[in-house]
């Protein structure tokens, strides 16, 4: 059960990677444009494959996987199936951190200064929310710690608007808030990447523990784990991946809630088979919306938080349903 | 010694909650832990499994300080039943027994797959397998719960009212089970609140009353009538190999 699922869901993530490849703007010959790739020569088409549809698909890939797999850790970790990457105040910090580099003027200095004050904005919340709710503290601590967190970065990001010299400037903010994918560089994945995946390997390796936590925190620590240390690694684990997610592709929310829940029963509920399942899970909802508003005729483009809370809502309300019929 | 304890305290706040306890559990001991609300029970339990770090006075496991023993190992020698039945996922019992081969990292596929039929099979689970945990009543749930403890494979059982909700058949069911875990070589330590199931189960029993261990040997020579009446202030009828908590006789 457990492989071929992994097998499936990592195929469909391969084949949705090639798809947004496929889609675009810019007419593209996919097929010219890699053999001009490969051939080293310096055409329009490699230009449009390298630079604008290979960060795309890259990164849709790589966030959906960090959305998806950091939502499922928080959910076996917190025992809670509403649980979701934010929970803990990471989002809300690289999102503040974005802000801050768009306020002072940096993003339009170097491009990259986005994604640096949203990884800068993930570490600062990251040190506090252990801080705050720290090794010693319970759960329920953290959890505190994380919504004192999401809400005075709200404030301050709320602030900012509040404050920002013209409405373009604000709009600006708004717009990026939302999530997107588009005209992002290789730099964003060279930039991204790398900490997202430290992320993953935190995040899956502490699989077991995250199944012995099924039973209940004394269970847990009596079969070996260090419930201490485990959220350390989690909290580290969520501020690299979400952080990294969030600093090259604004707040996309839903991915993290919905999909872990869409695949638990598929793993037979484990916690820990979950992550990777629910990462490639994350990876396949980003790389389809990342499509969809390709496609869609709209504009401008549908933002991708726009377009995975239009997803992810109704499948809440379909959970109520279900949860009313089965009472 | 599997297990052994010396003059330890813990303290949770301003509060002593054990006062140098001493206590020595031997292997193929089935020692039952008895006492009122309060008394430090649980608490003994956390700390003989290395949950709860004692203010002063040392565990030691096999002759060793637990404090000493890597998590794994103490894991793989202590297995600790939790009082809590909570389970957080709806996972197929057979993966949920599985949970007890966390702490054996270097074990086979096989060899853990040959724990987790020996502990289904000692609890008389094998037939539960494949269900999922949600769908067990109470009394199936209490021996997945166990098997889960036993596929840990420990010399040490430690169990946290095991009988706690259970009806009467289940009740005897579990102790029979603990009895017999007990007489294959594993220390087993229960806290119980039942005394005559204590009464009646037991090699040994530890009475404790406000952190303190106030008496510690045969159920005959510690559930007389004197301690019912001290510590759990009631008195109880006796029979042929039974007792029977039967009155109250004064404030506790």
């Amino acid at each position: 059960m457990r492989y071929p699922l992994l097998l499936v869901l990592g195929l469909a993530t391969l084949v949705l990677t090639l798809a947004s490849l496929a889609v675009g703007y810019a007419p593209l010959d996919l097929g010219q444009a890699f053999a001009d790739w490969f051939s080293g020569s310096d055409t329009l088409a490699r230009v449009v494959l390298v630079e604008l549809r290979l960060p795309r698909a890259v990164l849709g890939a790589a966030v959906g996987f960090s959305l998806g797999m950091t939502g499922a850790a928080m959910q076996g970790f917190l025992r809670n199936p509403l649980a979701d990457p934010g929970v803990i105040g990471i989002s809300a910090g690289a999102a503040f951190g974005a802000v801050v580099a768009f306020y002072s003027g940096l993003a339009h200095v170097f491009a990259l200064a986005l994604p640096l004050g949203g990884i800068a904005g993930a570490a600062v919340a990251a040190a506090a929310v252990f801080w705050l709710g720290g090794r010693q503290a319970s759960t329920t601590g953290l959890v505190l710690a994380g919504v004192a967190l999401s809400s005075l970065f709200g404030a301050l990001i709320a602030l900012a608007l509040n404050l920002s010299p013209n409405p373009y400037a604000a709009l600006e903010i708004v717009f990026w808030l939302l999530g997107s994918l588009a005209d992002r560089s290789l730099d964003h994945v060279a930039l991204a990447l790398p900490l997202a995946a430290l992320g993953w390997i935190l995040i899956a390796a502490a699989a077991p523990a995250l199944d012995a936590l099924s039973l209940g925190d004394d269970t847990a620590a009596s079969l070996g784990f260090d419930l201490g240390r485990l959220r350390l690694q989690l909290v580290a684990g969520a501020a690299l991946s979400t952080g990294a997610a969030v600093a090259v592709s604004g707040v996309i929310g839903f991915v993290g809630l919905v999909v872990p829940h869409l695949l638990r029963p598929f793993v037979g509920h484990s916690p820990g088979r979950l992550l990777v399942a629910s990462g490639f899970g994350g990876a396949i909802l980003m790389l389809a919306s990342d499509i969809l508003v390709r496609i869609l005729p709209t504009a401008p483009e549908l933002r991708l938080g726009v377009v995975t809370a239009l997803i992810g809502a109704p499948f809440l309300f379909w959970l109520l349903y279900r949860l009313r019929r089965e009472a | 010694m599997p297990i052994e304890t010396s003059s330890v305290s813990v303290r949770f706040g301003a509060r002593d909650v054990l006062r140098g306890v001493d206590i020595t559990i031997k292997g193929g001991e089935f020692v039952a832990l008895v006492g009122p609300n309060g008394a430090g029970k649980t608490t003994l339990l956390r700390v003989l499994a290395g949950l709860q770090a004692p203010a002063s006075g040392d565990v030691s496991i096999f002759g060793r300080f637990v404090h000493m023993i890597e998590a794994g190992e103490r894991a793989r020698a202590v297995s600790y039943l939790a009082q809590d039945s909570n389970v957080s996922w709806p996972l197929s019992v057979s993966s949920l027994v599985a949970l007890g081969r966390l702490p054996h990292r270097r074990a086979s596929a096989i060899e853990n797959a040959a724990a987790i039929e020996r502990a289904l099979a000692a609890t008389g689970s094998t037939d539960l397998a494949g269900r999922s945990i949600g769908t067990l009543s109470g009394g199936e749930r209490a021996r997945v719960l166990l098997a889960r403890a036993l596929a840990v494979e420990a010399p040490v059982l430690l169990a946290d009212e095991p009988v706690a909700a259970l009806d009467p058949y289940h009740q005897l069911q579990i102790m029979e089970m603990l009895r017999a875990i007990a007489g294959r070589g594993t220390a087993v330590v229960a806290v119980l609140h039942d005394l005559a199931l204590a009464y009646r189960f037991s090699d040994r029993v530890v009475l404790l009353s406000d952190g303190e261990k106030i008496a510690d040997g045969t159920p005959d020579e510690v559930l007389t009538d004197a301690n019912l009446a001290a510590r759990f202030g009631i008195t109880a009828r006796r029979g042929d190999g039974y007792i029977l908590p039967w009155q109250r006789s004064g404030a506790v």
